[in-house]
């Protein structure tokens, strides 16, 4: 893990990394906690990111980048520990605590968060984002998710698609 | 009808090209253009009921995603409510979608009681390997009928089902309803209480004669049933009887099992006995008991043979008795009685085969 020190002007403190937003918005954060990425981490050993250079991320615009960095920051010191198997219940309430707020958010945004989560590779967030649709969805007919998550109404083509099915899965939430 | 997002902004995508932000796309559509890998995620949270009744429904993009084969790998109809209140006929139809959807990649499937001979020739007949019920005993005398050459039966819940309890409830909620006086009921008699205690045991002795392996852990079988087992099943080899309360480890017992390879009587043996066979699939919170169950499935893959009639797939393998050197037999297990009620509490509601 020698990752060759880059003129970053941290000496003695944690390293740091420079990442760009799609917007051109620069967020400095501990290699550590954007090593959550599987996608940066690999750039971030080979020394990226550092300095003046930072790492584009042309896929994720600066407000989806600030929330999925606050959940890197957030779960650093967890993922550090290994997965944190002599993590306190406490600290791990809080990890929930934290999760249960984090995700409790508008629609678009949970949206964004999915697709940078995706395009980034942090599983953890990935297995969040995705709990939380789950849970919105669970228990709800095909039209009625359509209607939670805002789908536009269905083309005739849709709509005949969708009666087609209904009816091959006759058992399907009404 | 309240819809939640805005049709208006559908058009004003002036500055999107291929990395744009989801944000500047329509509302709402875009769900519809969620990637395969996070809709996967998001269905994997689901479960497959859910899926085959809500979300795989949803719009073309996701039915296709719903029909991914690595979607039905593990497949768990036991706990949804659905499981309970539609009839049988369309629960089975729902598993032998799930069955096909998995395209030959299913490796476990959890059901609850309503799986009938028909549905389980057909699970059988994919290859599917582990498979996982809970129990009346007329489930066994199935399956004597349908595989009377199984030769490992895993079985690990948490209540098992007590047809009779259900019977008297029943019974005396008619009662209730009708009016009656509550009638004086006759105090059941030892040997009533024996055979129905046994019964589960009973139908294993009397319909699968070729067990090589067993574990019926919280049973509530006696001695009696337990002798019943052993006597009509010569080839029996593992047995895991802990957790079994009315199991009563004396000289007989002892004497009787002493032929056995592998002997358990308590949770705490597992540890000690290196044998494949004896490792418990339990449910843990969300996916986290799917891991525990590809360990469990390498395990037996270390451990299949060739031998196998191959009629079957991997469907029931046979046991093998471990071979690696530090297979030494594990300690002398017969001292170990069964009655330590600290045993009694963790005890989880599949059936595995």
């Amino acid at each position: 893990m020698a990752a060759p020190e880059s003129g970053d002007g941290n000496n003695g403190a944690a390293r740091m990394v420079t990442l760009i937003s799609s917007d051109n918005t620069r967020f400095e954060v501990e290699a550590a906690a954007a090593s959550l990425s599987q996608t940066l981490q690999l750039t971030i050993l080979d020394g990226g990111g550092g300095g003046g250079d930072g790492i584009p991320l042309p896929n994720v615009d600066s407000a989806t980048l600030s929330k999925v960095l606050e959940y890197c920051i957030k779960h650093a010191p967890a993922a550090a520990n290994g997965g944190a198997p002599n993590a306190t219940a406490v600290d791990r309430a809080e990890l929930e605590r934290f999760d249960n707020e984090f995700v409790n958010i508008d629609q678009s945004v949970l949206y964004s968060l999915i697709m940078a989560a995706h395009n980034l590779e942090i599983e953890g967030l990935q297995s969040l984002v995705a709990k939380k649709v789950a849970d919105m969805i669970k228990g709800k007919s095909p039209m009625e998710i359509r209607r939670t998550l805002g789908f536009p109404d269905p083309t005739p083509e849709e709509q005949a698609e969708m009666n087609a099915h209904m009816l091959e899965y006759g058992w399907a939430y009404e | 009808m309240a819809r939640q997002m805005r049709d208006g902004e559908v058009a004003d995508s002036d500055t999107m090209d291929i990395v744009a932000s989801p944000l500047s796309q329509p509302p709402g559509r875009y769900w519809s253009e969620l990637p395969l890998d996070p809709l996967s995620k998001i269905f994997m949270k689901l479960g497959p009921i859910e899926i085959l009744m809500g979300a795989g429904l949803v719009c073309h993009s996701w039915v296709a995603a719903a029909k991914t084969p690595e979607l039905w790998r593990f497949v768990d109809m036991t706990s949804h409510k659905v499981i309970f209140t539609k009839d049988i006929a369309t629960v089975c139809a729902m598993a032998k979608v799930a069955v096909d959807r998995s395209a030959g990649q299913m490796e476990s499937f959890w059901a609850q009681k309503f799986v009938t001979t028909d549905l389980l020739d057909y699970i059988a007949s994919r290859g599917v390997r582990v498979f996982i019920l809970p129990h009346p005993a007329e489930f066994f005398r199935c399956i004597g009928q349908v595989r009377p050459e199984l030769k490992r039966l895993r079985i690990y819940i948490e209540e098992w089902y007590d047809s009779d309890q259900i019977r008297r409830e029943m019974e005396e909620e008619y009662r209730r309803n009708c009016g009656y006086e509550e009638e004086t009921e006759d105090e059941e008699s030892e040997e009533d209480w024996e055979a129905r205690q046994n019964e589960d045991a009973f139908a294993i002795a009397e319909s699968l004669h070729e067990l090589r392996v067993l574990h019926i852990a919280g049973n509530s079988l006696t001695n009696k049933g337990l002798y019943a087992i052993l006597d009509s099943c010569p080839h029996l080899e593992c047995l895991d009887i802990s957790e079994c309360s009315h199991v009563r480890v004396n000289n007989e017992l002892q004497d009787r099992c002493a032929k056995l390879k592998h002997f358990v009587t308590s949770p705490r043996q597992r540890h000690d006995v290196h044998c494949p066979d004896l490792h418990i699939i339990r449910k843990e919170e969300d996916e986290d008991y799917l891991d525990y169950i590809s360990e469990d499935l390498d395990l037996r893959g270390e451990s299949e043979m060739d031998d196998d009639d191959g009629s079957y797939g991997n469907y029931w393998q046979d046991y093998s008795p471990p071979s690696s050197p530090d297979d030494a037999p594990g300690p002398d297990l017969s001292k170990v009685t069964c009655d330590d009620t600290r045993f009694y509490t963790d005890i989880h509601e599949y059936y595995s085969l």
